[in-house]
């Protein structure tokens, strides 16, 4: 795929990779993870996230969202992050309400908040014997209490 | 007026546990709340305690019936990781295997749809003819299921010439 269009659509994106075919991934802020949602759904029409990733990485919690787009037939790999002392980024899932799910899935195992999400619970997929500020995703967590 | 209807975690019609609030007006579902995690089993957690070899058999379990998927996606990022390439032969064997594993998933939901329809003949149909591909697959691999036949650099084992004709047999037959 041409990235010059993305690129052009996104100027804040950076970090352009295709390791493998028929996907570009690249890095942007988090604060411009809507406007970045909000510019590829404006220009690609049906966009679909298939899965949201949290990663522990220790200082910061990086978030990867995958996004196919229906026309040009490619994978969009869209990572972010968050530093560990404000595990925080804005929800996307007014502009996608699919992508909820995912967002809810971090906040219960990573305790990422999704600033807007208003419907997020826990626990989601914890069992209901884990204590409620435990969160298993975490490199710090040792298992079981 | 608007009436809660909870669903699950148990129910026939449910294969796997999981709950749903539904809120009803008459016959029109207004709004629905799942509760899912029952069979949660933090697999990406167990993944990392354990080796690089392990982690071949713990994918595979993600989910039984595409666990070719599976395998072939987690020999390939290790593979990356370490940087190199399978050899031509077993790529191509992993493609039988995944193309194999990719017919019976078919079939099976195939089954299992017409099964929840209660169209019980499509079932049967479906089903039997899913066996041959199971076949194929034990005769390939060792195993109907389970077989674990990728492995990071290359599959478990060769095929023999008996195979590629009981598998054009077979493919005549299913077409």
């Amino acid at each position: 795929m041409r990235q010059d269009r993305i690129r052009a659509l996104l100027p804040w994106a950076e970090g352009f990779k295709t390791e493998r075919e028929r996907m570009v991934e690249f890095r942007i802020p988090r604060e411009k993870l809507r406007e970045t949602i909000e510019a590829l759904k404006r220009s690609y029409g049906m966009l679909q996230v298939s899965m949201i990733t949290g990663t522990d990485f220790g200082d910061r919690f990086e978030l990867a969202y995958f996004v196919w787009l229906h026309g040009p037939k490619r994978y969009l790999v869209i990572r972010t992050s968050c530093p560990r002392e404000s595990p925080e980024v804005d929800t996307i899932s007014d502009i996608i309400p699919g992508a909820h799910i995912y967002e809810n899935e971090i906040y219960d195992l990573l305790d990422v908040e999704f600033n807007g999400n208003t419907r997020l619970v826990r626990p989601f997929l914890k069992p209901e014997t884990m204590r409620p500020d435990e969160y298993p995703l975490r490199k710090d967590w040792s298992g079981g209490s | 007026m608007r009436i809660v209807v909870p669903f699950g975690p148990h129910h026939p019609a449910l294969h796997e546990p999981e709950h749903f609030t539904f809120e009803v007006e008459g016959e029109i579902v207004v709004g629905v709340k799942p509760r899912i995690g029952y069979v949660h089993r933090g697999i990406e957690k167990l993944a990392e305690s354990k080796t690089w070899v392990q982690n071949l058999y713990l994918v595979e379990r993600i989910c039984g019936i595409c666990n070719v998927s599976h395998t072939l996606c987690y020999v390939e990022a290790v593979e990356d990781l370490l940087g190199i390439e399978p050899p031509r032969r077993a790529r191509y064997l992993r493609l039988v295997a995944h193309e194999l594993n990719r017919l019976h998933s078919h079939l099976l939901w195939l089954g299992v749809l017409a099964e929840l329809m209660g169209f019980r003949t499509i079932f049967m149909y479906a089903w039997r003819d899913r066996e041959l591909v199971m076949d194929l697959m034990e005769e390939l691999t060792g195993n109907r299921l389970l077989s674990a036949y990728n492995k990071i650099g290359g599959v478990s084992r060769d095929v023999s010439d008996a195979f590629v004709g009981s598998l054009l047999r077979a493919l005549d037959y299913l077409d």
